[in-house]
């Protein structure tokens, strides 16, 4: 009976012939480049070696676009991205590319590398870096790059630039963040601006805090509940739920704690953070309310 | 020692670190790769960290390797020291997870292309029962050739150490209903 055992030394050669036959992945080249050039560049280097060092790494740079873009140019009538490597099957107004990936857009001169995995779109103004980072090297574009990232808006001119999710850093040229509150900020090669990224609770978390609530208001507990959305209010969950919670307790002050004060007192909080979004309609008619119902001093 | 002969030279003396490296990348991911993709037991996303790894660490030793000898044995020793690290790795964030009760990620994601043979994929699987060290060592003898102080050396482990991983190895993978060929031994 032994001998029907499989041997598994044999098995595990014939195994291993079968994985000598595949080559390794085409991006994993475009990612080992990426990261071999990020080590370069985190690199200190004496001062007198940047006048030669540029010659060398600009020439790599634009042999290694010459060498790497075999695709068919596409047309100029859609904003459309011209992948160089790791190529998706076609081209498209959205893209995500894995570390290490280039892409060259039909406008002339502009190349964006993913720093690690990105997720991009190309909007009418410009770009949106939705996830991710990239490099947008657009020192060659005769016309502003711009790109949104984290409510932020870039004015790139000339300019060669990192950003992710919080941070742009750049390298060349010359790039004005606005960050869409009346801060505006205008970098310089070599400077960075860092934002803090929204520290947000997990989704698992804000759901268990938010199906508390519902619990407590279920139960009748309608002060314990307006506590609680209260405390919600005040933490990193997300504005597009706070905004629901928001008009929640404000719905739950008027109606079951009838304390018309307090009601008020959110409504207009509401209106003030969130402006006219869904609720504005009955936002108003509250205000409204509140405006005939004035309580007495 | 290493089943493959590599080439350092053709390098001009100017060339920086990271210039040489991209060259040598060139030429020698692909044996990397292989080897990596052998002692993850077919699991091509770790295979692809576990090269870039090598030829990052390559980056501070390229100018201290003497020659085409010296490159292979660095290779080949750097590679099996990562897949271990990595391996290593895996294993104790699984034993944590298992731990806080959560399902713990699939064990490997074996390269699609190796996934569609069934008869390859249940030999990766049963290499994946095997602990890092066993697995690592098991390969490095019976696929590469190793003889067990060899192995030793590469692992920085002793060789009665080796034996035992071997033997550990051997009798696991009688357990799951093979038989293992000792002439390797």
């Amino acid at each position: 009976m032994a001998n029907e055992r499989p041997d598994f030394v044999q098995a595990l050669r014939r195994a291993d012939a079968t994985i000598a036959a595949l080559p390794p992945p085409p991006q994993l080249a475009a990612k080992m480049r990426a990261r071999l050039a990020a080590h370069e560049a985190a690199k200190p280097a004496q001062p007198w070696v940047w006048p030669f060092l540029a010659v060398p790494v600009a020439a790599a740079a634009m042999l290694f676009v010459a060498t790497s873009d075999e695709m068919a140019k596409p047309s100029r009538d859609v904003a459309r991205f011209i992948p160089a490597t790791c190529a998706p099957p076609a081209p498209s107004a959205s893209l995500k590319l894995a570390a290490g990936c280039t892409v060259r857009l039909a406008d002339p001169g502009l190349e964006i590398l993913a720093l690690d995995d990105v997720a991009l779109v190309r909007s009418l103004d410009g770009f949106v870096v939705q996830s991710g980072g990239a490099r947008f090297d657009a020192a060659l574009m005769s016309t502003p790059l711009t790109v949104f990232v984290a409510s932020r808006r870039l004015e790139a001119i000339g300019a060669r630039f990192d950003v992710d999710g919080d941070e742009v850093r750049v390298t060349a040229g010359r790039v004005v963040v606005d960050d869409g509150r009346g801060g505006r900020a205008e970098l310089g090669a070599g400077d960075a601006l860092s934002w803090a990224a929204p520290q947000t609770w997990s989704v698992e978390r804000i759901d268990a805090e938010v199906r508390r609530a519902t619990r407590l208001r279920i139960a009748g507990e309608y002060r314990r509940a307006s506590e609680l959305l209260e405390q919600l209010l005040a933490s990193p969950i997300g504005e597009e739920r706070a905004a629901v919670l928001s008009y929640e307790r404000a719905v739950l002050l008027e109606t079951r704690l009838d304390s018309s004060a307090s009601a008020c007192k959110q409504y207009a909080t509401h209106r003030a953070r969130f402006g006219r979004d869904r609720y504005a309609g009955a936002v108003d008619a509250a205000l409204q309310r509140c405006d005939d119902h004035v309580e007495p001093e | 020692m290493p089943p493959h002969t590599l080439e350092l030279t053709g390098d001009p003396p100017t060339a920086s670190s990271a210039e040489r490296v991209e060259r040598l990348f060139a030429r020698h991911h692909r044996d990397v790769y292989r080897w990596a993709l052998r002692y993850t037991a077919g699991d091509g996303a770790l295979a692809e960290d576990v090269v870039q790894e090598v030829f990052i660490a390559l980056l501070g030793h390229v100018d201290r390797l003497a020659d085409d000898d010296d490159l292979a044995r660095w290779l080949y020793r750097v590679t099996a020291n990562r897949c271990l690290s990595i391996l290593r790795r895996r294993q104790v964030r699984q034993a944590f997870l298992r731990a806080l009760r959560l399902a713990p990620p699939p064990r490997t994601e074996l390269e699609p292309r190796l996934a569609a043979r069934e008869t390859l994929a249940r030999v990766f699987e049963t290499m994946n029962a095997l602990p890092p060290t066993e697995r690592v060592a098991f390969t490095m003898l019976h696929v590469d050739g190793l003889r067990q102080t060899d192995i030793a050396n590469a692992l920085g482990f002793s060789k009665g150490y080796v034996s035992k991983l071997i033997q550990r190895a051997t009798d696991r993978i009688r357990a799951l209903g093979y038989e293992v060929d000792q002439d390797g031994e």
